[in-house]
């Protein structure tokens, strides 16, 4: 139950803003806020189980073993029977006794398992025959001496009984145990068998319990009218003051309020019928916190958000949050209450000190909250998260960045968004970094660095926010509010050398970029995305369709060294440049020199074939307006005006014009468009003309005659 | 092999219990044959623990008896099988016979004809083909009789190798367009096809739609179809144009697949209903039978569920099936 909602930030910091506009398709924000229900609360029945008799046989035993034995995974596994055989050895008889049957309870459930083969009558009536004997022999062991595993004999029990068509022994099972069952997870699995006649018999709520307990959402969805409304929620308090399902339903409601104001269509009626709904729960959550019951804690904190929602005085909803906060509550409970005062409070509170100093404290609690969590994985943005995980991305991305953006804090903002994609990509299913958090995948793959807003924010900076930002990281700079997040930020070394030379490099700065560079480590640049395309030789002319491009084989193996390469030629080039117009020699070597510089920044460009020296994918994929306004292509087409006046040779001037009139007509026309493809067009019969094929380039006889320039 | 006459129905459900109404449907009606959906075959990732898996053809939604039956109703067999699954086994046919003999011989069937339901195409025709002759051979040629569902635009392809088919004059459309109109039943589309009716080199039978869908859209993308949601609801939608409803406001349904937690209709979601009146089935009927004469000797209806049926009056049941009695 969630809901992106993309907006514009207001930001005077427009670069950034303008990415943050675009977004990451693979960020979640704007999620529901509210949650006093955990909508992931599954009970791990195989964890429990698993870890249970690993306990029971002292911890000798790995996982996978203990798993075998539990799912009799034939007698070809070598950990088939390594408990049994542990507990034979120690005569433990009970135990043995246990696996024995619990192996004859796989066997019966495994009737099916091959689905082509469908079971004969005989299969079918020896399978109910093997659920009945399961379901006497665990009968009688509760019978008998209670021990450390009758819980599960109840477990066992009630699947015989509910396998062989024991309806009525269910309940009688249940009712005679129900007091020795002392593991949640056991407990849940026995009532599962019961629940589905508990609703056909009446007892809704019996049922709403359970499925609450048992993380069963769309049964407990099923059991609520199709819209829950005040009304629906009083007459559950009516009747239940105490219902456990009122985490839940409160929760389903104000989130579903909180995605009626935001839908993207706007719809007056609907915002009006809502907000009236909201201002009846505000007073019916008034009452019921004043009532009495153990859940007060859960009507304050609903009775704020409801306030929220309804565009209240933030100050007002914030007292109403630490009214909340001052009644006893659940952990869950008081958590959500938590999480929303310290939204409210990012989106007033002054930016101060007082601010940082608990931001820090809050922030620091909401990461370590989201990393104790259980996650689940989103099939949508492709990660793993939990609510607060998606707390932390709203309060960052939505209210925190744009704020520091606008006090021209852009550090503070970009050191904020590492903290909330740090807990996010340590638990991404693409992320294969050392994780913070205990990761539920492995996966390797798709450096997920490079995907993430806080890069996109690196990658559009200024280059000297940037120097700042690795500044703060490396505790060589930054607020005391900065210096607290460092711990939950991901820093590397490497992967922001690199930024910041490519930077540099796009800034023409190769020497200080060669600095950096020269910090990057070279088994990091493995992990780079876009290391393949560094591969490609800067020399070819771009404008020169059949080979424009040309992978060189000397960088196959180590194509990293290409940015160093590329920095010193550069280097070299434009100093040979520079001294040639200092001395106002422009002659021929000036020419030559210029077009080689203008060749080797069109393929950096985003459009060249080696782009990879100094952009990373994303910024490549771009529109052409971003290509436009590049530096390397301005720079390109102004070397090669230069070598075009400074040697009037038949070869210089045919790649000169051919170079300045692919960039005219593909990324900036210039106003002599037209000029340069009649002196081109004028110069195809040459030798050089006719070497360099001018009169088959489709491109320049459709401009020359489209535009009527024929003479 | 001339197909059956009389009237028919699909029973398209994963567990075989029926109302009161759906039997008095069957007596009130006296169908004949109950065209039985035992189980669908599709292909399933199978992980090879840790090496790289494949997809696998598997019996899915498997009928479960939740009572007898106890009908005196003919029983055809009826499995419906994805096209992709024709290239992923060679002996795919024989499975699927031997799991439907030891299916019907389990739950007391008597059964003298299998049908296959099958989306094929063009590029999978010449593996349906060649399943359709190993069950053929399967069932032992005239011993047991083998039919097909066709679907329209099968009708440019070659006939399938069965001994009869059964035109399927529901699903026409496509669903997942929002601008399809009714995805159940387009006169127009039935149109279209109808022509090819007379030359078809194979005796049909037909089965007209009997139910509604109600088809869930974010945008322009289809979501879902939606089953129990009630759109007279006017609370939670409002309609917007022919079978068109917007989503007023924001909440959730419960969803066949547990895996979602429920599926959340948005404000600004449209639903569209499909219903296809009596009266369009007739129109499509009547334009059938100038084509293809002897066509509604037997008349299937789509399919046996009190919720779909009770739409219609039984007049109107009565006039779909009607000129096969």
């Amino acid at each position: 139950m969630r809901l992106r909602v993309f907006t514009l930030l207001a930001s005077s910091f427009l670069s950034v803003s303008a990415v943050y506009a675009c977004g990451e398709e693979g960020r979640v924000n704007n999620c529901y806020m509210f949650s006093t229900y955990n909508r992931n609360e599954q009970t791990r029945y195989i964890e429990q189980n698993v870890s249970y008799w690993k306990r029971y046989t002292g911890n000798r035993f790995t996982d996978e073993q203990v798993l075998a034995q539990l799912n009799n995974s034939g007698s070809e596994s070598t950990d088939a029977n390594l408990l049994l055989n542990y507990l034979k050895g120690k005569g433990d008889k009970n135990g043995v006794e246990y696996l024995e049957k619990l192996k004859a309870v796989k066997k019966a459930a495994k009737l099916n398992e091959n689905r082509w083969n469908y079971p004969t009558k005989e299969e079918l009536v020896q399978n109910r025959k093997d659920w009945t004997e399961i379901y006497n022999f665990a009968a009688n062991k509760l019978k008998g001496k209670r021990t450390p595993l009758s819980n599960r004999y109840v477990l066992m029990a009630m699947r015989g009984a509910f396998y062989s068509g024991k309806d009525d022994a269910l309940g009688q099972i249940w009712l005679s145990n129900v007091k020795q069952v002392h593991e949640k997870d056991i407990a849940a699995q026995c009532q599962g068998y019961l629940a589905s006649n508990w609703i056909k018999t009446g007892w809704t709520e019996k049922a709403r319990d359970f499925y609450i307990k048992t993380g069963s959402l769309n049964d407990l969805r099923a059991t609520f009218p199709q819209v829950i409304t005040t009304k629906t929620i009083k007459d559950i308090f009516d009747k239940y003051p105490e219902s456990k399902s009122f985490p839940y339903v409160v929760q389903d409601f104000l989130n579903s309020s909180f995605s009626n104001l935001n839908a993207a269509e706007k719809n007056s009626k609907r915002d009006s019928l809502t907000k009236i709904e909201l201002v009846r729960f505000v007073k019916f959550s008034g009452t019921a916190a004043t009532a009495g019951t153990t859940q007060s804690a859960l009507w304050l904190s609903a009775r704020a958000y409801a306030m929220y929602l309804l565009g209240a005085d933030k100050k007002q909803v914030l007292k109403a949050l630490q009214d909340a906060q001052k009644v006893k509550s659940t952990a869950r409970v008081a958590y959500n209450t938590r999480c929303l005062r310290l939204i409210c409070s990012a989106e007033v509170e002054n930016i101060d000190a007082k601010f940082e100093a608990m931001l820090t404290k809050e922030l620091t609690w909401l990461r370590n909250t989201a990393a104790k969590e259980k996650c689940y994985y989103d099939y949508v943005y492709y990660r793993f998260r939990n609510h607060y995980t998606d707390v932390m991305d709203h309060v960052v991305h939505d209210i925190l960045v744009p704020r520091y953006i606008e006090l021209q804090k852009p550090v503070t903002a970009a050191i904020l968004a590492n903290v909330a994609n740090e807990l996010n990509e340590t638990q991404s299913a693409y992320n294969a970094r050392c994780s913070l958090i205990k990761r539920d995948s492995t996966q390797k793959g798709f450096n997920g660095d490079y995907r993430t807003d806080v890069f996109r924010m690196l990658d559009t900076m200024s280059t000297e926010s940037v120097i700042n930002y690795y500044k703060v990281l490396t505790a060589l700079g930054g607020t005391p509010f900065e210096q607290s997040l460092v711990p939950f930020c991901y820093s590397n070394n490497s992967y922001l050398c690199d930024i910041i030379a490519t930077k540099l490099m796009r800034e023409f700065q190769f020497k200080p970029a060669m600095e950096y560079l020269k910090k990057v480590d070279s088994k990091y640049v493995t992990e780079m995305n876009s290391l393949p395309y560094m591969a490609y030789s800067f020399t070819p002319e771009f404008w020169v369709y059949r080979n424009r491009q040309k992978v060189d084989p000397k960088l196959q193996k180590k194509p990293y060294t290409n940015k160093m390469n590329f920095c010193k030629q550069m280097l070299k080039l434009e100093d040979a440049v520079a001294k040639a117009q200092q001395k106002q020699k422009l002659d021929a070597k000036y020419a030559e020199n210029s077009y080689l510089l203008a060749k080797a920044y069109i393929q950096a460009s985003p459009k060249g074939a080696c782009w990879a020296l100094t952009n990373y994918s994303w910024s490549v994929t771009q529109d052409s307006a971003v290509v436009a306004d590049n530096a390397y292509i301005k720079r390109a087409a102004s070397l090669l005006r230069s070598a075009y006046s400074a040697d009037t040779g038949e070869e210089n001037m045919v790649r000169c014009l051919s170079g300045l009139f692919f960039l005219s007509y593909n990324y900036s026309p210039s106003s002599d468009q037209d000029k340069l493809a009649k002196l081109l067009w004028k110069l195809k019969d040459t030798p050089t003309g006719e070497a360099r094929k001018i009169n088959k380039c489709d491109v320049l006889k459709h401009y020359i005659t489209g535009n009527g320039l024929l003479f | 092999m001339a197909p059956h006459s009389g009237n028919a129905v699909y029973y398209w459900r994963t567990t075989w219990q029926l109302s009161e109404k759906e039997r008095d449907f069957l007596k009130r009606n006296s169908v004949q044959r109950i065209y039985l959906r035992l189980f669908d075959v599709t292909n399933i990732y199978e992980d090879n623990e840790g090496v790289e898996g494949r997809l696998v053809p598997t019996p899915q939604a498997t009928l479960h008896f939740n009572e007898p039956y106890d009908l005196t109703c003919e029983v055809v067999p009826v499995v419906y099988i994805t096209d992709d699954c024709l290239l992923a086994d060679s002996m795919l046919a024989e499975k699927v016979v031997t799991r439907v003999a030891q299916f019907c011989e389990t739950n007391d069937l008597l059964w003298n004809e299998l049908q296959i339901d099958c989306d094929w195409r063009k590029s999978t025709r010449n593996a349906y083909f060649s399943f359709l002759e190993k069950a053929r051979n399967m069932l032992g040629v005239g011993k047991r009789t083998l039919s097909a569902t066709i679907r329209l635009h099968q009708f440019s392809q070659p006939a399938p190798p069965v001994d009869y088919g059964v035109l399927m004059c529901y699903n026409t459309g496509d669903l997942t367009d929002k601008k399809t109109l009714n995805a159940i039943l387009s006169v127009r589309e039935v149109r279209s096809y109808s022509e090819k009716l007379k030359d078809y080199p194979l005796p049909l039978t037909v089965a007209y739609p009997v139910f509604s869908w109600k088809r869930l859209f974010r945008g322009e993308n289809f979501v879902a179809l939606l089953r129990d949601t009630d759109i007279d609801d006017t609370t939670s939608f409002s309609k917007c144009g022919e079978g068109l409803y917007k989503v007023n406001r924001s909440f959730s349904t419960v969803t066949p697949d547990p895996s979602i937690f429920g599926l959340q209709l948005f404000p600004g979601d449209t639903v569209r209903y499909d219903f296809v009146p009596a009266d369009t089935v007739l129109l499509v009927k009547q334009l059938l039978e100038t084509q293809y004469a002897g066509l509604h000797k037997q008349v299937i209806i789509y399919s046996l569920n009190e919720r779909d049926f009770s739409k219609y009056t039984q007049n109107e049941i009565e006039s779909i099936y009607a000129s096969c009695k």
